[in-house]
């Protein structure tokens, strides 16, 4: 997605109309992907991000206060009772999909507490054609569980993520920016394409006992499997509300005005982190537990049984039977020269020629010679190989164990700093500890429900592909049934590479983005961390030795902000690429309030470099505070608009402050006192 | 003799080259569905579910009677 304009018309702070154009990178400036916009705070920068992102998806901020009285104050008090808000936008800055653009409109009566929303294509020509289901059509183009890291609101909640693993909503939103939806999907098709060549089959195939319970089992299972789907769903959406809302009370403690507060929030907040982090280590531990059991185990027996191979073979060959005492060459000599070692003649057709002519049967040669060393280094390199395993085993034992008490440990600090919390006695923490109990248990409840269900699905998959597979071997002869077979077997198989292909992209990407974000940290971070991405796309900072970091605010925020940069990043270079299965499936621009709010003065130089190279379009909302030269520096070669959000107050200044704003030597004033009327208006910086 | 079992393993390098190839293509016929998701994804008549399978399943087809896929 693309943003071209946003128009409002007396939305909040802004009386009348205003509009934004945003810098759209083109031929004539490639380069020129950031818009700008200087605000005071109060003035109407988180207001922006709310109207685009209320604009597409009805949503607004949690902490955007007032959230029914959305009409410009004073225009409400003249009579007006309507708002709205336009987002006009692109799919794509190029290609066939940039000759249309999209206008997303809401309006809304703030007398009726209703609203309306459309979306228009707009053709070449300037015609406009309204699009039928306008919020499918939005949140399939940036689904809106992605809002909050396409639309990151750096100063109000630097954490993308829960620390204590709740990350189903952040692994959701990743693989839709990452382009799995279009997969899911065609999984989905194919799934139901199957169902239906299976319902065809059966009614080709000879009605018997044993077709009409093979038809009954697979209706039963694709019935129970479209419920369990169903209830999955369910489960994940309630999920993804409940750890926003334990996101969000954690915030709220954080940010509570009791210094002991927060100080026993930040403790479980690492012990949270930590204790995740060591339960994917045991899972890893025993995940090469498993595997060193399967490769060497068997070795373990077999060692033994060789070793008294060998020591048959060698004590056989001590008492002179293996090999044979004598080679065979030697006694086809004898034979050859009718005469035997101690003189006397050999004569072809006596006893004694024939005794000797036997001896070639058990004779040794150099084949016998080979095998029994042969035989002897096997039993040898076997022993070798089990040698170091139980020892490997063993440290893993030991790995897991020590990972055990630690994880017991973590646990132990949680209970206590949740009861300290608790023992606070203040009542709107205890409001809040509560609220999180009762959030945590739910959450925990519905996990367990969602994993039971999936585990459900998969053994209704196994069984649906299985009665599939015998109703089509009992299909009558002909080609109609060869067809149909064959057809039915190709789409499963189809179905079966989607997930595969499905696995190896996440893990790919998982590799990739964390590669981008150790190299960004590696560059920019002046501690040696690193971070590492588990299996539910739960990130940590880590120290060198593995050991989590208890980040700071800033750090916390430069971590975000550089995992969110290099996934869109990923998601942008792949869009590039042709003929690829996963292209990306949302591609939003980066709109960030405040991104350097938290950032000392060295992370901020490194931010304001990396950010506009992850984008196709970065959107910076910016107050003088965090506005300085050297940010200025950074990124002023990419600026191709930039605007500054201009205060009218309606009251005397007296003490009030002025909050000049300056750019490139020039100062612009922010604010004029004593206007007719109260609002911001949007003025542009040539 | 050695002519046959040549005979064998030419056959047994063209079916091992021709499975590589059919991985290929299976991959080459899911981008075409995906392709075919996305296209629905934009139509302005929030195109129906059916008609979307309807496409994909066409495709198949026609994947299968262009041989691609051995039997």
């Amino acid at each position: 997605m693309i943003l071209i304009k946003l128009s409002m018309e007396n939305f909040r702070q802004y009386y009348g109309e205003a509009e934004i154009d945003f810098s759209v990178p083109d031929d004539i400036k490639p380069h020129h992907n950031i818009t700008l916009i200087h605000g005071e705070n109060g003035v109407g920068k988180t207001t922006l991000m709310n109207a685009i992102t209320w604009c597409l998806y009805e949503r607004l901020a949690e902490d955007f206060e007032g959230q029914e009285k959305l009409v410009n104050e004073v225009a409400f008090s003249e009579g007006t009772r309507t708002c709205n808000v336009e987002v006009i936008f692109k799919l794509s800055k190029s290609g066939p999909e940039s000759e249309k653009s999209y206008r997303s409109i809401r309006i809304y009566d703030q007398s009726t507490g209703t609203q309306k929303h459309k979306v228009f294509e707009i053709d070449a020509f300037g015609n406009n054609k309204e699009h039928l289901s306008p919020k499918s059509f939005i949140n399939n183009i940036v689904p809106q569980e992605m809002c909050r890291y396409f639309f990151f609101h750096g100063e109000g909640l630097t954490n993308i993520q829960s620390s204590d693993g709740g990350s189903y909503a952040f692994r959701k939103a990743v693989r839709a920016i990452l382009g799995c939806t279009f997969v899911e999907q065609a999984i989905s098709d194919l799934s139901q394409i199957s169902k239906k060549l299976t319902s065809e089959i059966s009614s080709m195939t000879k009605k018997n006992k044993d077709h009409d319970r093979l038809t009954l089992e697979l209706d039963s299972a694709q019935r129970e499997k479209t419920e369990q789907l169903n209830r999955r769903e369910v489960l994940r959406s309630r999920i993804v509300e409940l750890e926003s809302e334990i996101e969000s009370v954690d915030e709220k403690i954080r940010n509570s005005n009791i210094d002991l507060a927060r100080q026993y929030q930040r403790h479980l907040d690492k012990s949270r982190t930590e204790l995740r982090r060591l339960q994917d280590q045991i899972v890893s531990s025993n995940e090469k537990q498993v595997s060193l059991i399967q490769s060497y185990g068997w070795k373990v027996f077999g060692a033994q049984l060789s070793q008294q191979a060998k020591a048959f073979i060698e004590d056989a060959s001590h008492k002179g039977r293996i090999p044979a005492p004598f080679d065979r060459p030697f006694v086809e000599t004898i034979l050859t020269n009718k005469s035997c070692i101690c003189g006397r003649p050999v004569i072809p057709g006596t006893k004694e020629e024939e005794e000797i002519r036997g001896l070639i049967e058990t004779a040794n040669d150099e084949l016998v010679g080979q095998k029994k060393i042969r035989a002897g280094s096997v039993a040898d390199r076997m022993t070798l190989d089990t040698v170091d395993f139980p020892q490997l085993v063993l440290d893993c034992e030991e790995q897991i164990s020590d990972l055990e008490l630690q994880i017991k440990g973590e646990q132990e600090s949680i209970d206590e700093y949740a009861r300290k919390l608790k023992q606070l006695g203040d009542s709107n923490v205890d409001r809040l500890d509560e609220q999180r109990t009762r959030a945590k248990n739910l959450h925990r409840e519905a996990v367990s429900s969602e994993g039971a269900c999936s585990e459900r699905i998969r053994r209704l998959d196994i069984q649906i592909s299985d009665t599939a597979k015998r109703l089509r071997e009992a299909l009558p002869p002909g080609s109609q049934s060869d067809n149909l077979r064959a057809m039915s077997e190709f789409v499963e198989k189809l179905e079966a590479r989607c997930h595969s292909l499905l696995i190896d992209m996440e893990d790919r990407s998982k590799s990739v983005i964390a590669n981008e974000v150790n190299e960004l940290l590696k560059k920019y971070s002046t501690q040696d961390y690193r971070i590492k991405i588990d299996h539910n796309y739960g990130f940590h900072l880590v120290r060198a030795d593995g050991s989590v970091v208890s980040k700071s605010k800033g750090e916390n925020l430069l971590l975000n902000l550089a995992f969110v940069s290099a996934l869109i990043k990923h998601a942008r270079l792949r869009s590039k690429a042709s003929g690829q299965i996963f292209i990306p499936g949302a591609v939003a621009p980066f709109v960030i309030d405040a991104p350097f709010g938290e950032l000392d003065k060295a992370y901020r130089s490194a931010t304001a470099k990396f950010l506009p190279e992850s984008s196709e379009q970065l959107i910076l909302l910016l107050s003088s505070s965090h506005w300085t030269e050297d940010i200025d520096q950074e990124i002023r070669n990419r600026i191709g608009k930039e605007y500054i959000l201009f205060s009218h107050k309606d009251v005397a200044q007296e003490e009030k402050p002025s909050t000049p704003l300056a750019i490139q030597g020039k100062i612009y004033q922010q604010a004029a006192y004593g206007t007719s009327r109260r609002m911001t208006t949007i003025e542009e910086i040539q | 003799m050695s002519t046959e079992i040549d005979e064998i393993k030419n056959m047994i390098k063209e079916i091992a080259a021709s499975q590589d190839n059919l991985l290929d293509e299976d991959d080459k016929l899911i981008s075409q569905i995906i392709d075919i998701e996305r296209k629905h994804l934009h139509r302005l008549d929030g195109s129906s579910e059916k008609t979307r399978r309807d496409e994909i399943e066409k495709k198949i087809k026609d994947h299968l009677n262009q041989g691609k896929v051995i039997k």
